[in-house]
């Protein structure tokens, strides 16, 4: 005659034979069971967690303020995958994610709740692996073209020739130029940024190249222009296609022959700085529209650089977040761990005309709203929210108009790529090349 | 004690609990609220569980801190006077051994005076 376990001896025998940790708790929040994963990863014995109260022996984040399992037995609503974090025995921060539900009895009364977590230090620790891996000198990125730019870096760096970074307002062309200085072999020497969008003309020209005594009222001692601030280092000129042409030709002499002269000054002063430009302007064009000379332009055009816009970059997007919700938990002492499915749907969406620094500032603007450990939409910025109800189709757009639409929307959200869209449409892609033709849509026009 | 949100400030002269102040703690970096801590003057911290990292930041303030006690706040104070704190009713789960080092250093410093907190 064989042993059958009881009911109890096969839950517990089950309980015990998974990965996740499970405890429940009776209607006083004393805890009822404990499974074996959970003692390992709170590092406390069941003996001593039966019976205890789960807060003195869960010791999570939330416990205190938002307790998951409290929501549920006053909703009814399970919790699922909430991350969060616990103080395990030795002192260690272990971050979960937990899960919940009512423990009812045989006639439906609830006699108590169920919470179940998962340790996620393994995939916590892969995620740094992965994001020092997509990681190069504090700028983040998995894209194709961006980590060609940082496989080639090094050797601009080396190189010390002028490099022109281009790329809208917003995608990092500073993070770039700071990169380049430090490695190079001027990084133990000055890197001097100046935006030359910011100043006006005659301010900027002080700026850059001093001014001698006497130079003009008010200057009544020598002052050092940014050149001579970066001398054996790196100047970093932003917003380069701003300078007037006057100002162009005293950069032209700088770059051509190393030397210029500090207003009021006779003598030139030699330069032995490297330059790094930077422009949101295409320059080709304004030099084909003769605002910017052409001779300055294949100067500082040695080196070209051309940063993508984050809406053709949008596989950085979750790295990014990732990135801006562990700064922001630094420097605001919070305790944020993620973001919801549907608050990242929408970031995933949006098109960022402020690129990443308009990512940044939306991930601010979350944490201060945000009174969970995970962002979600309500904490968004309203200009990025869905709208309640949706908008009432204009009469006047045709169906073509609409379809149009439809599709230039799909393209967006699969960066252009017409293979991509065609699949996220369920349609050929020579379905959608014909749609496409026949709706006049160029991708060239985006 | 790293996500806590309030505090209370106990003064103790000669066995005797002669102020008690409630503080909210806003939500600081874990050095910022430990420097704030030791700015109030506190000398024993009395919290349950604390991570490692707080426990040191608090430890570099001079901050004397007696973690993984739990129970309510007014027999929790009454037992640190009384130097019963690290009875196993005020011990956390699954925490014993790390209060049995603690008791060791207490037992060395001596004594309970001054401005604590819970």
């Amino acid at each position: 005659m064989t042993n059958t376990p009881d009911h109890t001896d096969t839950t517990s025998i089950i309980l015990d034979s998974i990965a996740d940790g499970v405890f429940t708790v009776d209607r006083d929040w004393r805890i009822a069971s404990f499974n074996r994963a959970a003692e390992e990863i709170t590092g406390i014995p069941r003996e001593e967690a039966i019976g205890q109260r789960c807060c003195d022996v869960f010791r999570a984040s939330i416990c205190e303020t938002n307790c998951a399992l409290r929501e549920t037995m006053q909703t009814g609503k399970p919790v699922v995958n909430r991350s969060v974090y616990i103080i395990n025995a030795n002192g260690r921060r272990i971050p979960i994610s937990i899960s919940t539900a009512l423990f009812k009895d045989k006639e439906g009364n609830v006699i108590g709740g169920v919470e179940t977590f998962r340790d996620l230090s393994a995939i916590e620790e892969l995620q740094r692996e992965l994001e020092k891996k997509f990681s190069f000198q504090h700028i983040i990125s998995k894209n194709s073209e961006m980590l060609r730019i940082f496989d080639i870096l090094p050797s601009i760096a080396e190189s010390d020739s002028t490099v022109l970074i281009e790329g809208d307002s917003g995608t990092g062309k500073e993070l770039i130029a700071r990169a380049i200085h430090t490695l190079s072999h001027r990084k133990d020497k000055p890197l001097v940024v100046i935006n030359c969008g910011a100043l006006p003309d005659t301010l900027l020209e002080a700026e850059l190249f001093g001014y001698k005594a006497g130079a003009f009222t008010d200057a009544r001692k020598d002052k050092p222009g940014r050149f001579a601030l970066a001398e054996g280092g790196t100047i970093f000129l932003d917003e380069i296609g701003d300078i007037s042409p006057a100002l162009q030709v005293r950069l032209l002499r700088v770059i051509q022959e190393r030397t210029y002269e500090p207003l009021g000054g006779t003598e030139p002063l030699h330069a032995d700085v490297r330059i790094v430009t930077a422009s949101n302007k295409n320059l080709h064009k304004l030099v084909k529209a003769g605002k910017f000379r052409e001779d300055l332009f294949y100067r500082i055009n040695v080196i070209r650089l051309k940063l993508p816009p984050l809406r053709q970059r949008k596989e950085d997007i979750p790295l990014l977040i990732n990135h801006f919700i562990n700064h922001f938990n630094t420097i605001k002492g919070k305790l944020i761990t993620d973001i919801s499915p549907d608050a990242l749907a929408i970031l995933m969406d949006y098109d960022y005309p402020g690129n990443i620094r308009e990512l940044e500032n939306i991930i601010e603007h979350a944490f201060v709203l945000c009174r969970t450990s995970t962002i979600a939409v309500h904490d968004l910025p309203d200009y990025l929210r869905p709208e309640e109800t949706s908008k009432p189709i204009v009469s006047s757009t045709s169906l073509n108009e609409l379809q149009a639409k439809f599709i230039l929307d799909a393209l967006r959200k699969n960066n252009y790529n017409r293979a991509k869209t065609a699949a996220a449409l369920g349609i050929h892609k020579t379905t959608l090349w014909r749609q496409m033709k026949r709706l006049g849509i160029t991708i060239e026009k985006q | 004690m790293d996500t806590a949100r309030q505090l209370l400030v106990a003064e103790i002269e000669s066995g005797m609990v002669t102020n008690n102040t409630i503080v909210e703690i806003p939500p600081l970096h874990i050095s910022q609220k430990a420097r704030m801590i030791a700015e109030l003057g506190v000398e024993t911290l009395i919290c349950g569980a604390v991570s490692r990292p707080m426990e040191q930041v608090l430890t570099a303030f001079g901050v004397n801190i007696i973690p993984w006690i739990r129970g309510d706040v007014k027999q929790v104070i009454e037992a640190y006077i009384n130097g019963a704190i690290f009875k196993e009713q005020y011990i956390l789960p699954g925490c014993h051994h790390r209060s049995r080092r603690r008791r060791h250093m207490s037992n060395r410093r001596g004594g309970c005076r001054g401005k604590g907190a819970c």
